[in-house]
């Protein structure tokens, strides 16, 4: 008997995002695109499925201001797309994988509000593909003050936002607080409502779990490199982890410098994708390197995982994902070529 | 030189104008060389210092760039504002030969990450990176205003000491010298005079007494 069965339409769904697959740039595309100026990028991505943002947004930006917009709201099409042609189950299940573009787009609108961007780049920088809707979105943008749309966001269940830290932000102006604990709720709520009652929600749990690790790497990699006392890192860690738990992180957190990090990814599970990062970490120390590592190590495990169970919901957050990443890397290149950076170094920071 | 009175109480005056003119002549122009060797010392280390800067700035534009490009603009220009505080500089004075130099001190231009004012787990590697190239740039800016500052004084000062040196040299002195010269000149003048009238006088009293 089919595991999934009633729970959504699964086959189809996958069936459409594996064709949906098929029009992400290659590998040798990103080359092409690295000797191209940022008009030819403009050009060339008005010639790919970005083509409609493209034509949309070329009236009002132009270089890479223009492919940000133009890929940044194609993204947000992408998975609005997904979620429409999801039912039941499954919907419920990428709905809730998509509620991190609640917190990008809270982040958003605070950061837009706060440096005094205008409310219709802002409005352009969303991805409304979480549970916030465009017009509410416009609507928290066209507020007034900070505290008009603190005021606003603590309403918000999904957000929990206390009165504490709509305090702080109004007070101070500063957004860090808020911001870690956007993040944190995010992965908590996450967790929360993926159940562990059926097969299709262990698979998206063991995931979200295991992307719950890479954020608490980073993070730890962040802190430690900077000689953060253990008890300002403990409260940056989300609990829930796949691999590292709380007990391994708190000793992580307590061990003197990266060697303890270092030595425990050689154990890892993900230490076969990230072993010439590390070795080159252990050489330059330079953080960037290693995190793109473990980034890489995540969509590798989201793939792995699609092709195990290719009629669950994985192989739809593995597109999201890497859909996600082809836009990132469309922005770094363009932006890269904008500020004249090296091809060499775009081609570092792309995650391919 | 009409006004001068050719007196002795004059010359003596004159003479040690003269002599003190000299003397301070003479510190002066140890002084100036003195400014002069500083300032070398000096202009080495800005020399040094500029290249920093301008090696640091690359370095934090590649950063910033970087980060522009991984994050999206929005995300770096809210982290960039982030940061509510201002490093306070604190502004002493020391005396170097004289030349009142400022000595800056900066404090807390390097924050740690989590008093950075934006989110430690959403926040990328590459924009910490920035951050963290943009702080030393202004560290070395920091150190670098105290240096040229001093550079610029200590020029003023050696341009105002040469001057003086100069004035010295080739006016006041000059000028007590001709002084002193004139009267000379006219004491000894009026001492001729004064021998001629005496002998004058002898010959008129000679004669007188003949008669």
């Amino acid at each position: 008997m089919w595991p999934f069965k009633g729970g959504g339409n699964f086959a189809y769904a996958c069936t459409r995002v594996k064709a949906k697959k098929r029009f992400l740039l290659s590998r040798d595309t990103y080359s092409r695109m690295l000797v191209m100026d940022v008009h030819e990028i403009g050009r060339f991505l008005g010639e790919t499925q970005y083509r409609e943002e493209m034509t949309k947004y070329a009236s009002r930006y132009s270089g890479a201001n223009l492919v940000e917009v133009a890929i940044t709201r194609n993204l947000a099409r992408t998975y609005s797309d997904i979620l429409s042609f999801t039912t039941g189950h499954l919907r419920e299940m990428v709905g809730d994988y998509l509620k991190r573009w609640d917190t990008f787009n809270v982040k958003t609108v605070l950061r837009g509000k706060t440096t005094g961007v205008g409310e219709e780049d802002v409005m352009d920088t969303f991805v409304p593909a979480g549970s916030f809707s465009e017009s509410y979105l416009r609507t928290l943008v066209q507020l007034g003050s900070i505290q008009e749309l603190m005021d606003a966001l603590s309403k918000e269940p999904s957000l929990g936002i206390t009165p504490e830290l709509v305090r702080e932000v109004v007070d101070t102006g500063r957004l860090a607080q808020l911001e870690d604990h956007l993040d944190k709720s995010m992965y908590y709520d996450l967790l929360k409502i993926i159940e562990e009652t059926n097969l299709p929600d262990q698979l998206l749990r063991q995931f979200v779990r295991r992307e719950i690790d890479v954020t608490n790497l980073k993070v730890l990699l962040k802190l430690k490199a900077e000689r953060i006392p253990e008890d300002k890192i403990l409260k940056y860690l989300i609990p829930g982890g796949l691999e590292y738990g709380m007990d391994k992180l708190k000793a992580l957190a307590q061990a003197e410098g990266l060697s303890a990090i270092m030595e425990e990814l050689e154990k890892s599970s993900m230490y076969e994708v990230i072993k010439g990062a590390v070795e080159k970490f252990k050489a330059d120390q330079k953080l960037s390197d290693i995190t793109i590592a473990i980034d890489k190590a995540l969509i590798g495990t989201s793939e792995k995982f699609a092709h195990f169970y290719p009629l669950s919901v994985l192989p739809i957050v593995n597109y999201m994902i890497r859909k996600k990443v082809e836009v990132d890397n469309i922005r770094i290149i363009a932006r890269g070529k904008e500020s004249a950076l090296s091809n060499a170094v775009m081609e570092d920071l792309l995650v391919v | 030189m009409r006004e001068i009175q050719p007196t002795r109480s004059e010359l003596l005056e004159v003479t040690r104008k003269i002599r003190l003119t000299q003397n301070g002549h003479k510190i002066l122009k140890l002084k100036r060389d003195g400014l002069i060797l500083e300032f070398f010392k000096i202009l080495d280390q800005a020399k040094d210092l500029r290249l920093e800067i301008a090696k640091r700035f690359r370095e934090a534009s590649e950063k910033i760039a970087i980060a522009s490009a991984v994050d999206g603009v929005i995300a770096v220009r809210s982290a960039s504002y982030a940061l509510t505080g201002h490093p306070e500089i604190q502004l002493r004075s020391r005396n170097l030969m004289g030349v009142v130099v400022p000595e800056i001190k900066s404090s807390k231009i390097v924050a740690p990450i989590y008093e950075r004012g934006y989110g430690i787990i959403g926040t990328s590697p590459r924009i910490d990176e920035a951050t963290d190239a943009f702080e030393k740039l202004v560290e070395t800016v920091v150190k670098a205003a105290e240096l040229e500052t001093t550079m610029k004084k200590l020029l003023e000062e050696i341009e105002r000491t040469k001057r003086r040196v100069n004035a010295l040299e080739f006016r006041v002195l000059p000028d007590l010298e001709e002084i002193e010269r004139f009267i000379r000149f006219r004491l000894e003048e009026m001492e001729r005079d004064n021998i001629f009238r005496l002998k004058r006088i002898k010959g008129k009293m000679a004669k007188a007494a003949e008669a």
